[in-house]
C-alpha cells in the first residue's frame, strides 16, 4: 500500500521538488524537466516512483502525458505519521515492560 | 488565492498505549536519555526541565529539535518538536504532549502531536511543503534500530 511507497518516494529531494511543481498545475515531463538540471529520463524515473506511490496522477492527451499531484496522497502520509508514533509507543511499551520483567527476575534470583 | 492571514489549519494526532508499569516507571523513559534511546533515536542531548533543550538524533541523520515546555513528574511531559535545518518544520514548530495516567496496574500513555497540518486544505499556506518535508524526514523512523543492544 501507499504508506511505505509514499514515504520512500519523499526521501529524494528532486521528487519532493517535482511534487511541489505539480501540486497546483498539470505538467508534462518536458515542462517539469525544464526546472531541473538532471536529465529528462531521470525525471521520468522519478515520476514513475511518484506514480507508483500514488502521489501523482497521470492524464494522457494524445501523445502527451500530464502529471498532477494527488491530494489524497497526503492522507496516506498523515497515516504514516500516525504509524511512526504508533510504532514508537509500541517500542516504549516493550522496553518498559522488559526492564520491569528483568528487575523482577533479578529480585527473585536474589532471594 | 486568499490573502487573509488565517492560521494554518491543523489537526492533532492522538495516540494511546497501555503499559504494565507505574507512571513513575514510564516517566523515566521519557526524560532519562539512556532510557529514551532504548525506544527512540540513536543519540540524545536533553535537559528535561521547562525551557530546557531537546535534541534527538532519530536515525543517524535526521535530528529532532525542540524545547521542554512542561515536565511534571510523573504525569506529563510537553515539548516543542521540529527538524534541524528544515525551513518548513523548524525546531519548535509543533508540540508533543505525553500524558501518563495510572489505571489499575497499568499506565495509559497518551501522545498528542499538535500543530500538524491537515493536508490539502492548507497547501497554499505552505502546509504541503511542510508536510512533504516532515514526512521525508520522519520516514527515517522506519529504520530506527530495534529495541535492545544494537
Amino acid at each position: 500500500m501507499g504508506i511505505d511507497a509514499a514515504a520512500h518516494a519523499l526521501t529524494e529531494p528532486n521528487r519532493r521538488e517535482i511534487l511541489r511543481l505539480v501540486r497546483h498545475d498539470e505538467r508534462t515531463v518536458g515542462d517539469i524537466a525544464s526546472h531541473f538540471t538532471i536529465t529528462r529520463p531521470a525525471i521520468s524515473q522519478h515520476l514513475r516512483v511518484l506514480e507508483h506511490a500514488e502521489l501523482v496522477t497521470v492524464r494522457a492527451d494524445g501523445n502527451r502525458r500530464f502529471y498532477r499531484a494527488r491530494p489524497e496522497g497526503l492522507s496516506d502520509l498523515r497515516l504514516w505519521t500516525e504509524t511512526f508514533w504508533h510504532d514508537s509507543l509500541a517500542s516504549l511499551k516493550v522496553e518498559v515492560e522488559r526492564e520491569l520483567w528483568n528487575q523482577r527476575k533479578e529480585g527473585n534470583n536474589d532471594r | 488565492m486568499s490573502t487573509m492571514p488565517t492560521p494554518t489549519p491543523t489537526d492533532d494526532l492522538i495516540l494511546t498505549e497501555r503499559i504494565r508499569a507505574t507512571p513513575e516507571q514510564v516517566f523515566d523513559f521519557l526524560v532519562v536519555p539512556e532510557k529514551v534511546l532504548r525506544w527512540m533515536g540513536t543519540d540524545a542531548k536533553i535537559d528535561p526541565t521547562p525551557g530546557g533543550d531537546f535534541w534527538l538524533n532519530v536515525n543517524g541523520e535526521s535530528i529532532a529539535v525542540g524545547r521542554y515546555v512542561a515536565v511534571d513528574r510523573p504525569h506529563r511531559v510537553v515539548l516543542t518538536w521540529g527538524w534541524q535545518d528544515s525551513p518548513h518544520v523548524p525546531p519548535g514548530s509543533t508540540e508533543v504532549t505525553f500524558t501518563l495516567t495510572a489505571d489499575g496496574d497499568e499506565t495509559v500513555v497518551e501522545l498528542v502531536h499538535s500543530g500538524l497540518p491537515l493536508g490539502p486544505e492548507d497547501e497554499h499556506k505552505g502546509g504541503w511543503t511542510y508536510f512533504l518535508d516532515r514526512m521525508a524526514r520522519a520516514v527515517t523512523g522506519e529504520t530506527l534500530p530495534a529495541p535492545g543492544p544494537h
